[in-house]
Parts: structure tokens; C-alpha cells; sequence
């Protein structure tokens, strides 16, 4: 009796599940998710275009660490410590293993493939008319111009790789030859070239005061006016590699005088006001003040040690240093930062902090001898712009330029070890100057390069530089060049001169460095010290390694490359330092094994 | 089926049965001690050891039974009852000094015979060298044997107890005269956190029984070198008094002072500072050139040594005759540029600058102080110079003008007072972009003493031109005996 009573609930009890599951079912996989959107609900207008944006930025930020580890510890100012793994002393010592997670070009494939998938959604919405043909131009190009980059690095340090422009379902599919052929360096740097110059929009996006889009804004305190990829820079280094000089140094022009900078004004270029005559132009020092990006002492006191401006508002180390300001925008075109309120987390606390982080990479002997053996203006016989890019910390060398928002400008202990403040640079005006020497250079332009690299074009084009109370119509010019060389750098005051360019004094003038003495006529000198600069301004900054390979394909001189990184070796006492140059005498030795 | 449920039932406990006694076993021998030699503790051990049967007494006798038991880990180096037979019965006898024996052959750990060379901390404080099959200068003859709680060797040969090098001096008569100057430099420090606290004051402050916390330190130990430290290696340099008197005759003149104490506490230390070395340095490693802790070289005719013995922290050896060398002795002395003490009251510093330079000559960098067109007459930037002893220097300096080929200023160097023409060296003039060291003249310091230098610029003001300036990379001052 009570074992029949049993079944018949059981039965019952059964049912009643079949029931609830089959009917509720239905509801529960109808809810939509709170967390991800749905294809039909991205692409409908201009502002699901803009978050598409800044989720590939997002994304891209991801590949900060790799994208410096690569470029600057695979060439000559960056060394490991006895901290770092097995994976960064490969790449150190030019022995990298398939399966380095350094040395894995999916995690760039996965931001290209959105990038992919963003500029086809975007045609799709050209098509339906979501957004104007000016809002999709502008966008298109930024993403455009992003895919580049990132298949420019691509190439870089892997050669050979597949060129997708298709969106594809997942990664995987990039390894299907048939669909996509690998490409040789060369070849992709053509269709790099071909693709970059249809991009319809080069200047950045508008932000003056009439004229806004939703993508110049405020996010979690940052100003986002310089987050996104600048197009000219893009173009003048695609240009640059492929040796088409006179085109590259064109599009670096174009830059420099702030073409698109400014929609407020007439026809669209930046005029008036200090402002035009400092940004991207490597301008003078303020002495009095020291409210400047140059390397700079207190006024009077040039010769004293302890009077060298080293804090994090003023001089050359404030670059890395300050906030978003007007002096700020004169130096940065392209940088991103990180903050301990939004994703990703820096990596670099931990790749270079020794307090707070692993201090896994430091500078190279052979960087530190660079600055160290350079003489300033004033007789000291150090490059301070070395003080600035490293520092000794507790007994450890520390490359700083990542640090300086981590760590607190005088004691230089963590602000607080839990937020990992800093950021991530990509692109500045002193490299954008020395890229227009080397185009410049390689043009027949050497005078040109060399006063971008010393003094700047006043000082160079001044038979007696520094006499005052003169008519300087004829000279701090070179009008009678043809565009992109002509300059106006004329400052005088009977007749009054202020050409655009009367505050430019060059890269070393900036540095307070002497100039280099080189012969402007020498191609090969020129441009072999235009590479020493670089080391000396831009090292850690993710640079390195290109600068290197493109000089080293450009010659056809791998020695070029290989004594540099050999250079370095030696000097840390590496044992590999001869096997390591054999290595790199051999071209197809430089890239990455390519493994998806 | 009532058939079936009976099988099943039955099967049931066969199968139960079954598992209850396979399980039992094997769980009980998977962990069960079947070596006999980890059942029992290390002093078991050793009691049981054929041939320990003296040692073992001993463990008893001194209570080291009861530690080597204990439920730490130790490594026992047992020396068999054959190397015990020749042990001195005082210390047998003694149940101190048997302590101190026995615990010269235990350590904490589980050390393995055939390790890499290391110094091994003893229970009696004292470390003994370890490394392949000996412990110290004894054989390990029966390697590795275990018990519960660590490892004991069976070795050849007993090791007594060393003195240290610092104890060694205390107890040895070879070397009077040092051994009272190294004994009066002992004192008495007051050491809270070890008394016994009898009460609080007024104030609220702790009130200390002063007998209990009191530590016996030594200035020598602690300004020098600390030779008593057991934990790393020091060579010793007793001299015999004949040597000692030499040596001392030798030195006392550069140390003139107003009392005979003072001058011969000086004397004492400025000779004993340089007999004791880090590293253990036997007869036979000795070189013939030792460096010092104060980094002058010491001559060591090996001849002269008289005995050499070992304690437990290095060597101490008894010499009749170290033969300084002055000018080792006491090395030119640098006074750094940058490194002023003072200047003249007026504030100058807008004109003062610390600067970093290239020296040619040398081929190395070099940090300088240039103060120029400071416009006041008889500036002088004042460097206190310390312990300067009794005798006469040649002055130098370097002083780099870099910065003007016309007018070239001048400079001189004055010592006490900057307005003293009895103690003035002449005016020099700063040549244009030299390099090299400049003589000055000699100074004649008459007592040991702490001396003020003075760098003097021009007698007359001027505010322009270059006239008024002072440059200083270094001022040297070496012994002209």
C-alpha cells in the first residue's frame, strides 16, 4: 500500500520536472545577456562605432608588455637581470623558441581580426547610412591606420606572415595558407603602403571648440585627445621603411606643422599662439622658468650639479612624468595610460620596479656608456637624459621612464605598491624628428638632418650664430628649398622675424648635449648618428629594434645590427655575445619563429 | 526470489569480510617502520653503536643524552672510543669542559657526509668545518648513519674545543704589551633589554638592577675588528714585546699630543689596527704582503714567526718582527673638493658651483667646486681635516680652471686660520686647463690634531673679470716623515 502510494508520487514528481523544464526552458535561453551584446545590437549608429573604438584600444593595450619586451630587449639598451626567466634571456639571447609566449603573434592577430571586423561593419553601416560619410572616414582610417601598425610590428619581428584584411569567426583560420598567403616583409610593406594611402581621413579627430566627436573626451581622468594612432606619423614610417624618402618626410612635415590640429581655425592648421611655435617642434628651453621638456639647470647655476631641474614637473623628465598639459601635447602624438581604475594592469611596474615589481629587464651596459659618454653644454661629461631614462635604486639600475607615476618623485619608493600607475608610449615628437632627418637625410637633405639631430635650423642655417641686432631675412631659413625641406626659422627684430620654426634647437639642443661633429655630406655618417640619438632620447620607449633592422635592410648590412646587439653582450659579459653576432649575420636569424 | 536476495546478501559479506581484512594490513604496512634504525632517536642510536661506548658515557655525563633526543634534528660527528682513549682526563674529569667538548662535535640539522666545504655551527657556539668525508681534521669513518631525529658519523679523531682568536690573546702570554692595550680598551655598556628591571621611577621610567645588565665590550673589537666573532674567519698578529716596543719607538713621534697617555693610546692603536686581517690565513697560505682592514699593507717576513696555532675562528700568529713600512703606514691624505666644511660667513653659494668633469690626465671623471666672480676679498672655502698626526706634508692640489684663459686667477692653501700670514702657503695661479697635481709647499702639523685647511682666494674684491674665483678637485697631503 504505502510502496504503491511512493510510485505514484514519483511519477507525479517526474512530470511535474518534465513540465517546468520543457515550458521554462523556452524563457531562460530568450533572456538576453547582461554582460555581452548581441551582433544586432552593435554597429546601429555613431556611437556604438566610437565604443567599438575604444574597446580595440582596449584591447591593443594588452599587447604593452610584448610589444616593448620585443623591441628593446631583442636589441642593444635593454638586458635582462638575474630575475628574468628562461623565455626573456632567449630573446636576449637570439635563441627564441616557437614556444616563447613572447615570440606568439596570435595575441596581435586577435586585435587585427577586430580591427578586421570594425571595418567591415563599418562599410556595412556607410552602406545603410548609420553614420555621414566624414564620421565613418574618420573612424575607418583610425582603425585602418591602427591594423597597420600592428602588421608593421608584425613584420618586424616575425618576416614572413599571412596579410588578413578579412573578418574571421576565430584566429585559427589565419593559418589556412590558401585564404592567406604568407607574405615577405617587403611584399606586406607594399600592401601596408597601398592600403594607408587610400585611408581617406590623416588627421587626427577633430577637437576644437566647433567641431567634436564623442571620441576626444574625459575618461576616468584622462583626456583621450592623444589615445588614438596619429596617421601621419603611420604614413611617414611605412613610407620611411619602404624608401620612398621623399614621400616620408612629406607626411612627418605635414605633422610637425600640425596639419589638422587645429579645426578652428581657417584651413585647418594650427596657428597662433605659443602653443604652435612649441608643439611637435622641439623647441627651446624656458631658462628662467624651467617649465620646459628640455634637460635644463637652475638659471645662473648652470654648472652646479644640484641645481640640474630632476622632478617630475619640469625639464626633460617631466615627459614622462606629467599630466596631460599643454606641454605634454607639445611632446606625446600617441600614448596610452594605464591606472589601477581600469584594465589592463600595467605590466611594466613588474617588468622593471624593483620595489613593488620583479625587476625582470634593466638597462644595458652599453646603453649607460651611450650617455655616459656624451659631454653637456656646460663641461659635465654625462648625458643627463641618462639620469632621466635610468636611475640607480637600491643598488640596482632602473630604467625609470615607466616608473615615474608609480614611484614618488624624490624618495622614489611606491606611492602606493597596489596602484600601478603609468603608461604606455608609442609615439613622440623627438622621434618623429629624427625620422624626418633619416628621410631627409637619404633625400640629399643631410644639412637638413643634421639640424634636426644638433642645433636646430636657426643655429645650423647661421653663419655666426648668436650675434644679435642683425637683418636675418637671408639667413635661419631655407625657403629656397622645395617642400618638405623649406623652413622658416628667421628670429629677429629689425625687420621682426618670428618664423614657425625660430624656437626649433634639435634634438641635442634640447638635451643640452654638444652637437655630434659629423660631415652633413656623409649619408652614412648622418644617419649613424641620427641611430645614436635615438638611443640616447628614445631608449625603452619600444623603438629599438625597428630603428635597427630597418637601417640594417636598408644598407643590406647586417653587421650593422649585429655588432650593436653583439656590443652589448659583450659589455654585460655575456658568454653568447660572439655566437649571438654569427646568428645575426644572417638575415632570416633576425625574425621570430612564426607559430599560430 | 528470496534465493536471489539471499546470494546477494551473502556475496555482500564476503565482499565486506573481505575488504575489512586485506584493508587492515595493507594500510598498516604501507607506513610501518621497518628499519630499525629510524625507530630509536639519535642518543639510542649511538649507545648501540659498537665502538661509541665512550662518547656515549659522555652524552650521559654532560646531558647531551637527553638533547640528542630531543624532537629537533641534529648531526652528531662521534669520535670512536680508540680517538677518545688519548683525551686529556682533566677534561674528562671536568663536566664543564666536557660540555663544552662534547658540544664540538653536534650541530643542528641533518648534515650528509660528502657535501661541498662549509663552517657548521656547533651547540657549543663554535663552528667546525665540514665538506666531503671529514670533519675538521678528523676522517669520517663510517659515513651517514640515521636514526629518528638526524644523522650521526663515527670519526677517527676527537676535536677539541679551540679558543677564538680573541680568547687565544686573552690566554696567551707571547705578547704582553698588546695583549694589556687590547685588554684596557674593554669597557662596560649598559644593556637594557638584558637586566632585570627592579622598579619605576618617579618619572615612570624603568629603574634596572645596573649589575645584571652589564656587557663587557671592547672599543678595539668594535672600531676595528671583531676577532671574537666565531661566525667568520680572522687572522691575528700577536708581536712579542721586543717587537712591539720597536714597532711602537717607530711610530710615537707622529703622535705628539699634550699628555704621555694620550700620545701612547694613539701610538697602540694607530700599530694594532694593522695586525688583524679577515680570512683565516695559516703558515703555510700566509703572503708575504697582507692588506689590512684599514687597507695598508703589511709586510710578513715568515721567518720572524715565532708560532702559529689554530683557534676556532682563523689563525693567530706570534711574530718578532713586523716591519712596517711608513709610507704605508700613513697613505697621502685627500681632502675632496666638493666636500667643503664651510665658507667664509658671506653667503656666496649663487656663485658656487659642484661641478662634474673630465680629467684627461687621469681618464676618468672627477667632481670639482668652482666658485666665481664671488667679489669679496680674502674668501676662503674652510675643510676640516681629522686626526691629522704630528709630522710634515707635502701640500698638492688639482684645480681645474676650465672655464678662462685670461685673467688666470690665484689661489693658495692656508692651515688654522685664514688670516694667519705665519701659516700661508704662497699664492699659486690657476693655469688654464691644467690637469696634473700642483705642489704647494709643506705644512708642518706639531701635535696630532684635528686641523682646519683653508683655500683663499684673492685679497681684493672684484665683481667681474674672473679675478675672484677658487677651484678645488683635491687637496692631498702626503707624510713627509
Amino acid at each position: 500500500m504505502k510502496a504503491i502510494k511512493i510510485k505514484k508520487v514519483r511519477v507525479a514528481l517526474l512530470c511535474l520536472l518534465t513540465g517546468t523544464a520543457i515550458f521554462s526552458c523556452n524563457k531562460i535561453l530568450d533572456k538576453t545577456p547582461e554582460t555581452a551584446l548581441t551582433t544586432d545590437q552593435v554597429y546601429r549608429n555613431v556611437y556604438d562605432a566610437d565604443a567599438a573604438i575604444v574597446g580595440v584600444y582596449g584591447k591593443f593595450m594588452g599587447l604593452a608588455k610584448q610589444y616593448i619586451v620585443l623591441n628593446e630587449l631583442r636589441a642593444d639598451l635593454m638586458d635582462v637581470t638575474l630575475n628574468a626567466n628562461a623565455d626573456l634571456r632567449d630573446l636576449n639571447e637570439h635563441n627564441v623558441k616557437a614556444d616563447n609566449p613572447y615570440a606568439d603573434p596570435r595575441p596581435f592577430y586577435a586585435v587585427i581580426n577586430n580591427c578586421n571586423d570594425i571595418l567591415k561593419n563599418f562599410k556595412i553601416m556607410l552602406a545603410d547610412k548609420k553614420f555621414t560619410d566624414a564620421e565613418f572616414q574618420q573612424r575607418y582610417s583610425d582603425v585602418g591606420a591602427l591594423r597597420c601598425w600592428l602588421y608593421l610590428q608584425l613584420g618586424i619581428h616575425w618576416g614572413n606572415v599571412p596579410y588578413v584584411t578579412d573578418a574571421l569567426e576565430t584566429i585559427d583560420a589565419v593559418k589556412d595558407q590558401s585564404k592567406f598567403p604568407v607574405l615577405p616583409f617587403n611584399q606586406l610593406l607594399d600592401s601596408l603602403v597601398a592600403f594607408a594611402n587610400t585611408l581617406p581621413y590623416n588627421k587626427p579627430y577633430p577637437s576644437g571648440a566647433t567641431i567634436n566627436t564623442g571620441l576626444v573626451t574625459s575618461y576616468d581622468g584622462f583626456n583621450t585627445k592623444r589615445f588614438f594612432i596619429d596617421k601621419y606619423s603611420l604614413l611617414g614610417d611605412l613610407n620611411l621603411w619602404k624608401g620612398n624618402y621623399a614621400q616620408a618626410a612629406t607626411y612627418y612635415r605635414k605633422l610637425m606643422d600640425h596639419d589638422g590640429y587645429d579645426l578652428d581655425s581657417p584651413n585647418g592648421l594650427y596657428t597662433g599662439g605659443e602653443q604652435f611655435f612649441k608643439e611637435f617642434k622641439m623647441n627651446f628651453a624656458d631658462v628662467a622658468s624651467n617649465n620646459d621638456l628640455c634637460v635644463g639647470y637652475i638659471r645662473f647655476k648652470e654648472s652646479d650639479i644640484n641645481s640640474l631641474i630632476d622632478n617630475n614637473g619640469q625639464g626633460w623628465r617631466s615627459i614622462f612624468a606629467r599630466s596631460q598639459d599643454n606641454l605634454w601635447l607639445q611632446q606625446w602624438l600617441w600614448s596610452i595610460p594605464f591606472s589601477s581604475n581600469f584594465n589592463p594592469e600595467n605590466p611594466f611596474v613588474n617588468l622593471f620596479s624593483n620595489n613593488g615589481g620583479s625587476y625582470l629587464l634593466k638597462p644595458s651596459q652599453a646603453a649607460m656608456d651611450n650617455w655616459n659618454t656624451q659631454t653637456q653644454a656646460n663641461g659635465f661629461p654625462f648625458d643627463a637624459r641618462g639620469n632621466f631614462s635610468w636611475r640607480m635604486l637600491n643598488g640596482q639600475p632602473v630604467i625609470m621612464k615607466y616608473l615615474y607615476n608609480y614611484l614618488d618623485g624624490t624618495s622614489f619608493l611606491p606611492i602606493n605598491p597596489l596602484k600601478k600607475e603609468g603608461r604606455l608610449f608609442l609615439e613622440r615628437a623627438a622621434d618623429v624628428h629624427l625620422h624626418f632627418a633619416e628621410a631627409a637625410n637619404r633625400d640629399g637633405r643631410g644639412k637638413i638632418a643634421y639640424a634636426f639631430l644638433n642645433n636646430g635650423l636657426g643655429t645650423t642655417y647661421d653663419p655666426t650664430p648668436g650675434v644679435t641686432g642683425r637683418d636675418v631675412t637671408n639667413i635661419m631659413n631655407t625657403l629656397n628649398l622645395p617642400y618638405p625641406y623649406s623652413f622658416d626659422a628667421r628670429n629677429g627684430e629689425v625687420p621682426r622675424y618670428r618664423g614657425d620654426w625660430y624656437q626649433n634647437v634639435g634634438l641635442r639642443g634640447v638635451a643640452r648635449v654638444n652637437p655630434v661633429a659629423v660631415d652633413s655630406t656623409n649619408a652614412i655618417a648622418v644617419e649613424n648618428a641620427l641611430i645614436a640619438e635615438n638611443a640616447l632620447e628614445l631608449a625603452f620607449e619600444g623603438h629599438r629594434w625597428g630603428e635597427l633592422v630597418r637601417v640594417a635592410l636598408r644598407r643590406n648590412d647586417p653587421a650593422f645590427l649585429a655588432d650593436k646587439v653583439y656590443n652589448k653582450l659583450l659589455k654585460a659579459g655575456n658568454g653568447q655575445a660572439a655566437t649571438v653576432r654569427a646568428k645575426l649575420m644572417n638575415k632570416n636569424n633576425w625574425y621570430l619563429p612564426f607559430k599560430m | 526470489m528470496l534465493l536471489k536476495k539471499r546470494i546477494q546478501i551473502f556475496a555482500g559479506l564476503v565482499v565486506s569480510a573481505l575488504a575489512f581484512t586485506t584493508c587492515n594490513k595493507k594500510w598498516d604496512d604501507h607506513n610501518a617502520i621497518t628499519d630499525a634504525a629510524v625507530a630509536n632517536n639519535l642518543y639510542q642510536n649511538i649507545s648501540k653503536t659498537a665502538g661509541l661506548s665512550k662518547f656515549s658515557q659522555y652524552l650521559v655525563a654532560t646531558g647531551y643524552d637527553k638533547i640528542i633526543a630531543g624532537s629537533k634534528t641534529y648531526t652528531v660527528w662521534a669520535p670512536n672510543d680508540a680517538a677518545l682513549a688519548s683525551l686529556d682526563p682533566a677534561i674528562v674529569l671536568d663536566t664543564a669542559k666536557l660540555k663544552l667538548f662534547v658540544g664540538n662535535h653536534i650541530s643542528n640539522q641533518s648534515y650528509l657526509s660528502g657535501g661541498a666545504d662549509q663552517r657548521v655551527a656547533m651547540l657549543n657556539g663554535k663552528y667546525n668545518r665540514i665538506g666531503g668525508s671529514t670533519f675538521d681534521s678528523a676522517n669520517i669513518v663510517t659515513a651517514n648513519l640515521y636514526a629518528a631525529n638526524g644523522i650521526y658519523h663515527v670519526i677517527d679523531k676527537f676535536i677539541p674545543r679551540y679558543d677564538n682568536c680573541w680568547e687565544f690573546m686573552k690566554n696567551s702570554s707571547a705578547s704582553p704589551l698588546q695583549k694589556a692595550y687590547f685588554l684596557s680598551q674593554d669597557y662596560n655598556f649598559f644593556d637594557a633589554s638584558i637586566a632585570t628591571q627592579t622598579g619605576v621611577n618617579s618619572l615612570g621610567f624603568p629603574v634596572y638592577d645596573t649589575a645584571s645588565g652589564t656587557v663587557k665590550k671592547n672599543h678595539f673589537l668594535e672600531d676595528v675588528l671583531d676577532v671574537n666573532d666565531e661566525k667568520n674567519q680572522y687572522t691575528l698578529i700577536l708581536m712579542n714585546d721586543a717587537s712591539f716596543t720597536t714597532e711602537y719607538n717607530k711610530l710615537s713621534p707622529w703622535f705628539k699630543t699634550g699628555t704621555v697617555d694620550s700620545t701612547n693610546k694613539l701610538t697602540s692603536f694607530w700599530l694594532t689596527k694593522d695586525l688583524v686581517f679577515k680570512g683565516a690565513f695559516a703558515f703555510a697560505q700566509l703572503p708575504d704582503t697582507l692588506l689590512s682592514v684599514s687597507g695598508v699593507k703589511v709586510p710578513i717576513n715568515k721567518p720572524s714567526i715565532i708560532a702559529s696555532y689554530k683557534t676556532s675562528n682563523g689563525w693567530v700568529h706570534v711574530m718578532s718582527k713586523v716591519d712596517f713600512t711608513l709610507t704605508y703606514k700613513f697613505p697621502p691624505i685627500y681632502i675632496q673638493g666638493e666636500t667643503p666644511t664651510s665658507f667664509a660667513t658671506t653667503d656666496r653659494s649663487a656663485n658656487t658651483f659642484y661641478r662634474v668633469r673630465y680629467n684627461p690626465v687621469t681618464a676618468q671623471n672627477f667632481s670639482d667646486i668652482l666658485m666665481q666672480n664671488y667679489n669679496y676679498a680674502n674668501y676662503f672655502i674652510k675643510y676640516l681635516v681629522r686626526n691629522v698626526a704630528s709630522m710634515r706634508y707635502n701640500a698638492f692640489w688639482v684645480a681645474v680652471n676650465d672655464v678662462q684663459t685670461t685673467p688666470l686667477w690665484q689661489q693658495r692653501l692656508a692651515i688654522d686660520s685664514s688670516n694667519s700670514a705665519a701659516t700661508n702657503l704662497p699664492f699659486v695661479t690657476v693655469a688654464y686647463q691644467n690637469y696634473n697635481e700642483v705642489s704647494l709647499g709643506q705644512l708642518n702639523i706639531t701635535n696630532y690634531r684635528n686641523v682646519n685647511l683653508f683655500v683663499m682666494g684673492p685679497t681684493t674684491a672684484s665683481s667681474s673679470g674672473g679675478n675672484n674665483s677658487i677651484v678645488v678637485d683635491y687637496i692631498k697631503l702626503v707624510p713627509a716623515f
